[in-house]
């Protein structure tokens, strides 16, 4: 993979442990990283506790980093990682994720497409964070961080079919939801 | 691509649109391993003690200059206030554990003075906001990362399990 020349002198200089270096980095991803622990945590506290736990990660791992993937990619497994530390914590979160019953494959295949006239960013947003955590966690994965179900299935320890299962159920209540406030 | 996948990637930015806080930086980098200055490697009473010192020369000049009424802190710094407020739960909850566990009472004297130091560097802030803002906000930052490795330490002499099970106080999750 190509890196930016620019983006390789910067990891070079965070892992001496240059703070205006590791400052720089942190400015480059800061919003989107707390946009991603906002959506996968719902509450503002438990976002910045992600957000800080998964950066300090960052700068403690950066030399293990090989520009396989871009950085962005890189931290922000980190920041998923770190989020599904914290939500491991939660005891409902996992019992979510356990009791969902898979469904068939027929079922997915048959999922309609929603309707794109009832969607807008407010919406969207109230719906997806009025979801249950198990849900509204394979959601952002899936629909926001671009991770196929495989790569969900590992994150969380559950199935692949489990994983699309969820999403399923969670896009039939984000479904509602819009429609509700169509 | 579903359409709902689509839309959102379509709008992404508008997806994206929170910033993180103010302070979160400074939580994150009074974490990270010290760049510059040597980090305490055992508790030296001389060495806090030509720390204060040397804090204190650098502010003395404003002791007792203060009038009793003027802005806090946190009226000029309000991203600060957060940090602050990160780093107070800490310590409170860790001086109750060194409370229980310290087997001298030195480790008092030695939080006092880095908590007069810290008085001073507030009020020089308060004093003068503009001048030199970043250092004396970095040399609060210290102080308290001082004292939090001090009652560390002393907690890790103790040895004891006890403590350890009792570290993530609720005091560090806020609600």
């Amino acid at each position: 993979m190509k890196t930016n020349p620019v983006e390789r002198d910067l990891v070079k200089d965070c892992i001496k442990g240059k703070r205006d270096a590791q400052y720089r980095l942190y400015t480059r991803y800061d919003g989107a990283m707390y946009n991603v622990c906002l959506r996968m945590m719902k509450k503002r506290e438990d976002a910045e506790d992600a957000l800080q736990d998964a950066f300090v990660d960052v700068f403690r791992k950066l030399h293990t980093f090989r520009f396989e993937s871009t950085l962005g990619a890189w931290i922000k497994r980190i920041v998923v990682n770190n989020c599904l530390n914290l939500l491991k914590k939660q005891k409902d979160f996992i019992v979510q994720l356990e009791n969902i019953p898979e469904i068939s494959v027929d079922d997915n295949k048959r999922e309609e497409d929603l309707d794109v006239q009832s969607f807008t960013v407010q919406r969207i947003k109230e719906a997806i964070q009025f979801l249950p955590s198990g849900y509204r966690v394979i959601c952002s994965l899936y629909l926001f961080e671009g991770y196929d179900h495989q790569e969900i299935a590992t994150f969380l320890g559950i199935s692949e079919s489990t994983s699309k299962s969820q999403l399923h159920r969670a896009k039939r209540k984000i479904k509602n939801s819009l429609l509700s406030h169509g | 691509m579903d359409n709902l996948k689509q839309f959102i990637s379509d709008h992404r930015s508008e997806f994206d649109d929170r910033r993180p806080p103010e302070g979160m930086w400074m939580r994150i980098e009074s974490k990270l391993p010290r760049s510059a200055a040597p980090k305490i490697r055992f508790l030296n009473r001389q060495l806090i003690a030509a720390a204060t010192v040397l804090l204190l020369v650098g502010v003395a000049f404003v002791a007792g200059q203060l009038s009793a009424k003027k802005a806090s802190v946190h009226d000029i710094y309000p991203e600060f206030a957060e940090t602050e407020s990160y780093f107070q739960r800490k310590i409170d909850s860790k001086k109750r554990a060194v409370a229980v566990h310290a087997t001298d009472s030195t480790w008092v004297d030695d939080i006092h003075q880095l908590e007069m130091v810290m008085n001073e560097l507030r009020a020089e802030l308060v004093r003068n906001p503009e001048a030199s803002k970043g250092d004396i906000i970095q040399a609060m930052i210290d102080n308290y990362n001082i004292r939090l490795e001090i009652m560390d330490r002393i907690l890790e002499k103790t040895n004891d399990k006890t403590y350890l099970n009792t570290k993530p106080s609720n005091d560090d999750n806020p609600e």
